[in-house]
């Protein structure tokens, strides 16, 4: 890895641990969820970096963000630690297998992340009644999906990560 | 063009689907006659009949919440939680919907109904 891909590696990390925070004191209608910003910058490196790059981000993201925010090891860091794997799984996926578009991958990688986020709460609070928040979840899920999926196809069309890291 | 039109097609498929969901959830929720039942660690620590006004205190893994109620009405008004979601998520007035404060392991669940006849 040349230090020209490290230093682009650590400012899209930067990045994506801003846009967690941010994002935190933006309220979308139902408590709980969150904008996904910061999926713009995964779904971007699942795109132009290779999978293991986008991984390592998105880790090392949810650890600095739960340290940060002071959620480490709560019952909130292990929901976004397993909305975030969930979604990530689905979205590697889905952006090789070229069926979607951006759009339709960071739809599905969005309405997965809560899917995590429920699943995590079930066997936290060990009861299935959490399942009532799903649908409303999902519909907002896909709202903020579509958002990031079209910030994320507007980065793609002018290819920017080419200009910055040369031919590679 | 072709991505585009399998994700408008996966978008409409997904809205379908949870708006059956939402339907399904109002349509067999019930909005008279409720009662909460509040859990903690996923025991029963509480049963409340939701017909008057009241507040109890809850104590949690991290703070106190304090439940208010009113007639087929339940909220938490304050809670020490870091997140605040149970506070902000209001008043549920049907089965359709449950608190829950993670930090806390506390979740209160509206039944109704029939169910008048509680053991308290």
């Amino acid at each position: 890895m040349s230090i020209k891909r490290l230093a682009i590696n650590a400012m899209l990390m930067a990045m994506a641990i801003v846009l967690s925070i941010v994002e935190s004191f933006i309220p979308v209608f139902v408590p709980g969820v969150k904008l996904g910003l910061a999926n713009v910058i995964i779904l971007i490196m699942l795109y132009e970096f290779s999978i293991k790059e986008a991984f390592i981000v998105n880790v090392l993201r949810i650890l600095l963000v739960g340290l940060l925010r002071g959620t480490f090891l709560s019952p909130t860091f292990v929901m976004s630690l397993s909305g975030g794997m969930l979604s990530f799984l689905v979205m590697m996926l889905f952006s090789r297998i070229k069926v979607f578009s951006a759009i339709g991958v960071s739809v599905l990688g969005a309405i997965t992340h809560s899917l995590g986020q429920i699943i995590a709460a079930i066997f936290l609070l060990s009861t299935d009644a959490v399942i009532y928040y799903l649908p409303f979840i999902g519909i907002l899920s896909l709202l903020t999906g579509i958002f990031s999926g079209v910030i994320c196809r507007l980065y793609l069309k002018r290819s920017i990560t080419s200009k910055f890291i040369g031919e590679e | 063009m072709k991505k585009l039109r399998n994700d408008i097609i996966l978008i409409a498929s997904i809205l379908i689907i949870a708006l059956i969901g939402i339907i399904l959830l109002l349509s067999l929720s019930k909005r008279d006659n409720l009662a909460a039942e509040i859990y903690y660690d996923d025991e029963l620590i509480m049963t409340i009949n939701l017909d008057k006004e009241a507040e109890y205190i809850i104590t949690g893994d991290v703070s106190d919440l304090i439940i208010k109620t009113d007639i087929n009405e339940i909220w938490v008004s304050e809670s020490g939680c870091p997140d605040l979601i149970c506070v902000h998520q209001g008043h549920v007035k049907s089965t359709a919907s449950v608190i829950t404060c993670l930090p806390n392991k506390i979740y209160i669940k509206v039944i109704g109904g029939e169910e008048v006849d509680l053991i308290v």
